[in-house]
């Protein structure tokens, strides 16, 4: 049996542990920009207030409902999930960490599962002051339906799909977008052959779904069937490419504005690719103007370079960013967004000197990098960095509502009048 | 050497420096960590967290402005347990006290102040305060 551990509505519940009185209030928090609304208390949801709404398009039912807004604390988020994610360990042995707040687990002995999750939710409740829901069935797919229903239906929060007859009532009810695997892309065209649950595609044959939702979205009728097809991912991955993107806080024409940006995304994936050892081959750029207004059309923008040494050297990756932005941009336009991807990592010690690479500058530059990556993990991120990056936080982070690092920073944690 | 309460701890045991001429230190092999005030202070760190208060209401219990209180929110309050505690949506730090079953909130100062829990006053305890980190010079 396999559980699916799902933190409710987490970002808002992370900021009502320090804010009792925000406890049955409605509660929104906005991503990273202050731009849309990424986590909604049951209040918020109750009103009609979608995943992703612009803030903007909000702005009278904020006042009118008095709801409290707040921007991404992702140090809190952070060390809260890490407090969860540590009580799993300390209590289960097969655990996958899947998301900021979600893990799979596996149950081996069936008698007490539910016991065991009741337990988990009790605890981890107490322990952090994170509501959290527990799915359980036969396979990761049906876990994250049962968890889905969970939420909406179950007084304990917990939902054990066990036998055949429960399954096919609740895949009679999910919508197959609502299906983990299937998402937006396939939902459209599924909806368009008359296929509107999860139950509809199960009684399609294996042949119709291969040759329509190639072999991953077999797998996930497989084990919408209860047959298992993926296992728990126990031990963690490397990460698999690295992404930093960003919405300006006011959409801009300055080519130096956009240039400092992603010369500051270049830099921080560099450090990320540092601390998880691991070189990368492939940068990508991308740049977007604004969807939402319409004197500019919806411009995405964006390149790639594959390099032919790899490297995790920032001053290489900002420069070779710097080269595909050179050749995407155009003149004229105001942009929203400028994010970087890297990816196709490997291993440091894997990675193979290139046969006309300067080993001596190599090794020079690999301690350059070693040190600032230390100095600015001693003395605070972005202590020293590459004079092409950008120094006022202007363009960077609109935070209006930010909470205090409770958590993470002596100069912010919880302050009680007694 | 310094002990650090943050989990980042950049020092390092000045003897580990193996000696270049001279004599090898002989504690060499007998090299401990230093003393971590974590371990101390935090039994369990996933529930603990740190709390700072202003006000001299809980001065009997030698908690004043400016102290830190370590948290546990994984124990069970017990009876004359200091507490963080939600009353009717605000944090408050008392000294629970409980009997017959009734449940008092009390204040520990000159002017001792008890409020008894009712059924329409909303309580819950946050969490079990442990340790009070106080400075003496200020």
């Amino acid at each position: 049996m396999i559980a699916l551990l799902d933190c409710n509505n987490f970002y808002a519940s992370c900021e009502r542990v320090f804010r009792p009185d925000l406890i049955e209030k409605p509660v929104i928090v906005l991503s990273n920009n202050d731009g849309c609304v990424i986590a909604r208390s049951d209040e918020v949801k109750k009103m009609g207030v979608k995943m992703g709404t612009p803030v903007f398009k909000i702005r009278d039912l904020i006042v009118k409902n008095n709801i409290s807004v707040f921007s991404s604390n992702f140090a809190l988020y952070g060390d809260i999930s890490r407090r969860i994610m540590k009580i799993l360990q300390n209590t289960v042995s097969d655990l996958e960490i899947y998301s900021i707040d979600e893990a799979f687990i596996d149950f081996i002995y069936k008698s007490d599962i539910e016991y065991e999750s009741l337990n988990l939710v009790c605890k981890i409740m107490q322990w952090t002051g994170i509501p959290v829901s527990v799915g359980i069935s036969t396979t990761k797919t049906l876990a994250k339906i049962a968890n889905h229903f969970a939420k909406k239906i179950s007084i304990n929060n917990i939902l054990f799909l066990d036998s055949e007859k429960i399954i096919d009532f609740y895949i009679k009810k999910i919508d197959v977008k609502d299906v983990w695997g299937i998402g937006y892309r396939y939902s459209n065209f599924l909806h368009d052959k008359g296929i509107f649950t999860a139950y509809d595609l199960i009684k399609r044959n294996d042949k119709w779904i291969l040759d329509n939702m190639s072999i991953n979205g077999l797998k996930t009728v497989y084990e919408l069937r209860g047959i298992k097809c993926f296992e728990l991912q126990t031990s963690e991955l490397p990460k698999k490419n690295i992404r930093n993107s960003r919405t300006f806080s006011k959409d801009t024409n300055d080519y130096n504005k956009i240039k400092k940006a992603v010369s500051s995304f270049a830099s921080k994936s560099a450090e990320k690719l540092r601390s998880q050892q691991c070189v990368t081959a492939t940068i990508f750029v991308f740049i977007n103007t604004n969807k939402y207004k319409s004197i500019n059309e919806n411009l995405k923008l964006n390149g790639k370079v594959n390099l032919k040494f790899s490297t995790n050297d920032t001053s290489v990756i900002i420069s070779e960013a710097l080269k595909i932005l050179d050749e995407i941009y155009i003149p004229g336009y105001f942009y929203k967004q400028a994010g970087v991807i890297i990816s196709d990592f490997s291993v440091v010690n894997q990675n193979q000197l290139g046969l006309f690479e300067d080993v001596s500058k190599k090794i020079k530059r690999d301690k350059l990098m070693g040190s600032l990556d230390y100095i600015n993990s001693v003395m605070g991120n972005e202590s020293i960095k590459l004079a092409c990056e950008e120094f006022e936080n202007g363009w960077r982070i609109n935070q209006s509502n930010l909470s205090p690092a409770y958590t993470t920073r002596w100069n912010e944690i919880l302050s009680v009048n007694i | 050497m310094k002990i650090s309460i943050s989990n980042m701890s950049f020092e390092i045991p000045f003897l580990k420096f193996t000696a270049h001429a001279g004599f090898p230190s002989p504690a060499e092999d007998f090299l401990e960590p230093s003393l971590n005030l974590n371990k101390y202070l935090i039994q369990n760190s996933a529930a603990t967290f740190c709390v700072k208060v202003k006000g001299d209401s809980m001065a009997g219990s030698r908690i004043t402005t400016g102290d830190i209180l370590i948290v546990d929110r994984s124990l069970s309050p017990q009876n004359q347990n200091i507490i963080l505690a939600i009353l009717n949506g605000s944090f408050v730090v008392k000294k629970l006290l409980i009997s017959n079953n009734d449940f008092y909130l009390l204040s520990d100062n000159k002017h001792v102040n008890q409020i008894k829990i009712n059924s329409e006053m909303e309580f819950y305890v946050w969490g079990v305060v442990t340790y009070v980190i106080h400075k003496l010079s200020r």
